[in-house]
């Protein structure tokens, strides 16, 4: 079971603090302070607001992944078992058939470098530094069925507080 | 269309009519769906608290629900027949938003297929209900739900008032 | 890929923890034919790797944690682990049989046993997931009782889902009967496995896993398993254990006069309505909780909350707790008896045992052969109930008196010259109920390959079996007559094959053998059961070779007990029973007849094909069966 990024939306704030870590990331930053006002690198994830509620656009490191099947340079590759989509920014060569296919807007062009950039997941780091960075805990870096069980538990507990009168 | 689902109705002034964590549910419905013992893919869990609390969770079988509203490719959608969300394997991509949405964690992945994995009420006949030993599974709809609800109020409410 | 077609994983782990290798041998299909599983892979495995007087506490020592091939699968019950090694407490072959949901997840994480040998240099836990599996450090969770390893453990490792077999501070302290408990609910009670544990530096072994448990056949296992369920659902044992638990038995234990109240002196307690199933249902009872796929739901959660134990959660207590706890230091407080079963779960300890040995205590004080100092200046007479949880505590720590208690009643015997007053076979203590009034139950005690154990045969049929079918099974209508000895021994023999069976599958007896019908037994326990592990497995068995399935490894754990120096001589109830006679009670008067239990030994050694003389498996007997 491998871990990927899920949210829980009723906990974010909006604040961006997620994406300004991505960016700082792939700048080799790591001092807020030592970021200017210079043009800054695509973000490999982003916040949109549906309805008033806000979501993530990040890559879903899908099992059937529509962006391996369309990549035609092979540097979208399915990684680590099978598990992980890696996408190998060197190789790229910026058609952008799978910011065409891609539901969920992972893929994001980078004007200067001509390519496509992607969500690797940091796997050199022990938790994603969005993840660390929000500060409600709005992102998770968990697996799918362990995040699943949680929501459960959540509502287990929710049940039990409304059945406490019958005790 | 009134849309059925799996409920818990627990008697906890019965210690034999409340769940006992045997997750029979859980494995007969893993069994049903794939032919093997492995609770883990089950669409149904039993839920431990703590204490004594066990609680089964399963698809609440929403009016509108966030997982097929979700899906991106459609895999996700709503049968009639049954009245529940289904999924449609061969156009499933595995991205997980369903579980990612779903309210109280009814959507699963199923690690040895790749695609989502939800209560389908096994076409009508549901076997967690079925094989229950407490019986205390079974199959309803909200206004069932509600009117139970209500009835065991009533009853908390006697015992609170008495006899005036 | 395994090459099993279901039911088993495939794979056995051998850990060493002296030098912190580990290998994942596969299973043999020719060893699964022959030992099934459970019970059988662990008696096998002890017997082929074990030299002749190897002490249990040193890291030569084998503990052996196994699943059968039905773990994991629909199969009604299917929820029991055994744990085995070379017993501390006695010497000879030890195991433990306890419910749950181990013994699946260890199926779903990919493997049919574990085996560890050797001794850590410094504390361990051991981590199996998926397949895989670390030692990891465990320094933090020395010292700490059950209920905090286990939330330690689940917190460190980030999953309230796993499944977790622990020692608590007794098997740390090499208390000779400390238990390993699963989940802090089930107990792997007898022979002392936590000490095992203790010795090799090993504080829990935590699995999980999101693996598949095949099943060959699946329309043929749903039809089997339907058939099975149904035999379940109109059998009154169902209903009983259901309402009261293993608890039931109080009063019929009362109701015979087979109590063996103030370390068996008494047969019948006043008082008993007090620790009665239905008294324990009344005050204490939360709810029934079942093991993992069990229709039966024999298993209690009870509460204690109000009083001076307030609050206390425990799972249980079985009758085995009242037995132990109530009846054998004479105590008939519930409040007390659930405390003490409950410290004895989180110290963990045996309450079998750590109760038989206080009740011995209390009798050896009353009689004056212990004086009040020895004793920590406790008035330790039977019924008091505090002396009896003070006493627990200070056997787990091995404080004071405790640390002679914690050696177990055989040990106190020789210590104290005063074994007349140790009631035990083998030195493993006489549990269940007092057999003076029943000889074919003091055969089933004595001969028991473990020690005194009731779990280890049938010795009921008698009491239900119809003259057509004891002629027709054993040869004799005699069998059917309670009050007749002729054709017991062999009926014991052939009850300890069959009984054997459930211990390799993984399945709970009270899912299986519990009946009053002796065709259903046939039905139930060999017809049906060989239907569902075909079912499941794939494997060609008949019911016929699963019966010898289970003669072969009760063979091969005598086999073991002769090598460590067990004879004839062995196969003795108490001495007690013989020379006093039950004081009260429906049975009193009884107690055993020395020439009419040789008679009962004699058939049963002649129907299992060993020698009279010796008690040692005859060459013929062990050719048929292929052992060794």
């Amino acid at each position: 079971m491998e871990r990927k990024i899920f949210f829980h939306p009723e906990r974010c704030l909006a604040c961006l603090s997620c994406m300004l870590a991505c960016q700082m990331k792939s700048m080799g930053i790591s001092e807020v302070r030592s970021l200017s006002g210079e043009q800054r690198p695509a973000p490999r994830m982003s916040i949109t607001f549906d309805r008033g509620t806000p979501w993530i656009w990040v890559c879903q490191q899908c099992l059937s992944a529509p962006c391996v099947e369309a990549c035609v340079s092979g540097s979208l590759r399915r990684e680590d078992g099978g598990k992980k989509i890696f996408h190998n920014s060197e190789n790229c060569v910026g058609c952008g058939s799978c910011v065409l296919v891609c539901p969920y807007g992972a893929f994001h062009y980078d004007e200067q470098e001509k390519r496509v950039v992607k969500c690797n997941l940091c796997l050199e780091e022990a938790v994603p530094p969005c993840v660390r960075a929000c500060q409600t805990q709005a992102l998770a870096y968990q697996e799918a069925n362990s995040f699943a069980g949680e929501k459960k538990k959540k509502f287990a507990q929710d049940m039990r507080r409304d059945r406490a009168a019958d005790r | 269309m009134i849309r059925k689902r799996i409920a818990y109705f627990e008697n906890r002034q019965d210690p034999e009519a409340v769940c006992s964590r045997c997750r029979m549910c859980e494995l007969i419905c893993a069994f049903h769906h794939h032919q093997v013992g492995n609770p883990g893919r089950a669409c149904i869990r039993v839920i431990s608290l703590g204490q004594g609390e066990d609680i089964p969770v399963t698809c609440l079988n929403c009016e509108k629900p966030p997982c097929m509203d979700i899906c991106p490719t459609g895999a996700l959608h709503r049968d009639e027949s049954v009245g529940m969300v289904l999924v449609k394997k061969d156009l499933c991509i595995g991205c997980a938003m369903c579980v990612n949405v779903c309210p109280v964690g009814a959507v699963t992945l199923d690690l040895v297929e790749g695609v989502a994995a939800k209560c389908d009420l096994c076409g009508g006949d549901p076997q967690c209900v079925a094989y229950c030993p407490a019986k205390v599974l079974k199959l309803t709809d909200a206004d069932q739900l509600a009117r139970y609800r209500m009835k065991e109020f009533a009853k908390f409410m006697k015992t609170q008032v008495g006899e005036n | 890929m395994s090459i099993f077609a279901g039911g088993y994983a495939g794979k056995i782990l051998y850990v060493n923890l002296t030098d912190g290798s580990i290998e994942k041998r596969p299973l043999e299909r020719d060893f699964a034919l022959k030992y099934v599983g459970g019970r059988g892979f662990s008696s096998r495995i002890l017997w082929d790797e074990l030299e002749t007087k190897t002490d249990p506490l040193s890291p030569d020592n084998r503990l052996i944690i196994a699943a059968g091939p039905l773990n994991g699968t629909p199969t009604p019950s299917a929820s029991r682990l055994v744990v085995a090694a070379k017993s501390p407490l006695t010497g000879i072959l030890g195991d433990t049989n306890s419910g749950g949901y181990f013994s699946p997840e260890l199926k779903y994480s990919g493997f049919d046993a574990i085996v560890l040998r050797g001794r850590s240099s410094s504390p361990v836990y051991l981590w199996v997931r998926d397949g895989k599996a670390e030692l990891r450090p465990a320094k933090h969770l020395w010292g700490h009782k059950i209920s905090e390893t286990n939330h330690l453990l689940k917190e460190e490792l980030g999953d309230e889902d796993i499944h977790i077999c622990a020692m608590g501070p007794a098997g740390e302290n090499l208390v000779r009967y400390a238990c390993v408990m699963t989940d802090g609910e089930g107990a792997g009670g007898r022979c002392g496995m936590g000490a095992v544990m203790g010795s090799k530096n090993l504080k829990a072994v935590a699995v999980r896993g999101s693996q598949d448990v095949g099943i060959a056949d699946p329309r043929r296992f749903k039809e089997a398993v339907d058939a099975y369920r149904q035999t379940l659902e109109g059998e009154v044992w169902t209903d009983v254990l259901r309402r009261l638990g293993t608890a039931n038995l109080v009063e019929h234990r009362q109701k015979l006069g087979i109590w063996g109240a103030k370390n068996f002196q008494r047969a019948t307690i006043e008082g008993w309505e007090k620790i009665s199933g239905e008294a324990f249902r009344e005050r204490f009872l939360v709810k029934v909780m079942g093991c993992m796929g069990c229709m039966v739901r024999c298993r209690r959660y009870s509460a204690i909350k109000e009083g001076p134990f307030a609050p206390t959660y425990a799972k249980g207590p079985e009758y085995d707790s009242i037995n132990p706890l109530g009846a054998k230091p004479y105590i008939t407080d519930p409040a007390i008896i659930l405390r003490a079963h409950y410290l004895c779960d989180e110290y963990g300890i045996d309450e079998q045992t750590a109760g038989s040995s206080i009740a011995m205590a209390m009798e050896l004080y009353e009689r004056g052969i212990l004086t009040k100092e020895q004793v920590d200046g406790v008035e330790l007479v039977f019924g008091n109930g505090e002396a009896l949880l003070h006493f627990i505590e200070k056997i787990a720590y091995r404080k004071g008196f405790g640390d002679l208690l914690a050696e177990g009643t055989k040990i106190m015997g020789e210590r104290l010259q005063a074994d007349y007053y140790a009631i035990h076979v083998k030195g493993l203590e006489v549990d269940a109920s007092d057999p003076r009034s029943l000889p074919t139950r003091a055969l089933t005690y004595a001969v028991s390959t473990r020690g005194s154990c009731h779990l280890r045969g049938f010795p009921y049929i008698d009491e239900f079996i119809k003259p057509e079918e004891a002629k027709a099974y054993f040869g004799t209508e005699a069998v059917s007559n309670l009050k007749s000895l002729e054709g017991k021994g062999k009926m014991v023999a052939w009850s300890e094959n069959w009984v054997t069976i459930p211990n390799l599958m993984g399945v709970c007896i009270f899912a299986w053998n519990r009946s009053r019908s002796f065709p259903m037994l046939i039905r139930r326990g060999l017809e049906l059961m060989n239907e569902i592990f075909v079912a499941t497995t794939g494997l060609p068995m008949t019911k016929e070779q699963l019966y010898h399935c289970g003669e072969r490894v009760y063979n091969v754990e005598k086999l073991f007990n002769v090598r460590e120096g067990c004879r004839r001589e062995s196969d003795y109830p108490p001495r007690r029973f013989f020379e006093e006679e039950l004081p009260d009670g429906p049975g009193k008067g009884s107690k055993l007849k020395r020439e009419e239990y040789d008679q009962l030994l004699d058939e049963y050694y002649e129907a299992r094909g060993w020698d009279k003389k010796t008690g040692i498996p005859n060459p013929e007997t062990l050719k048929v069966l292929g052992v060794p």
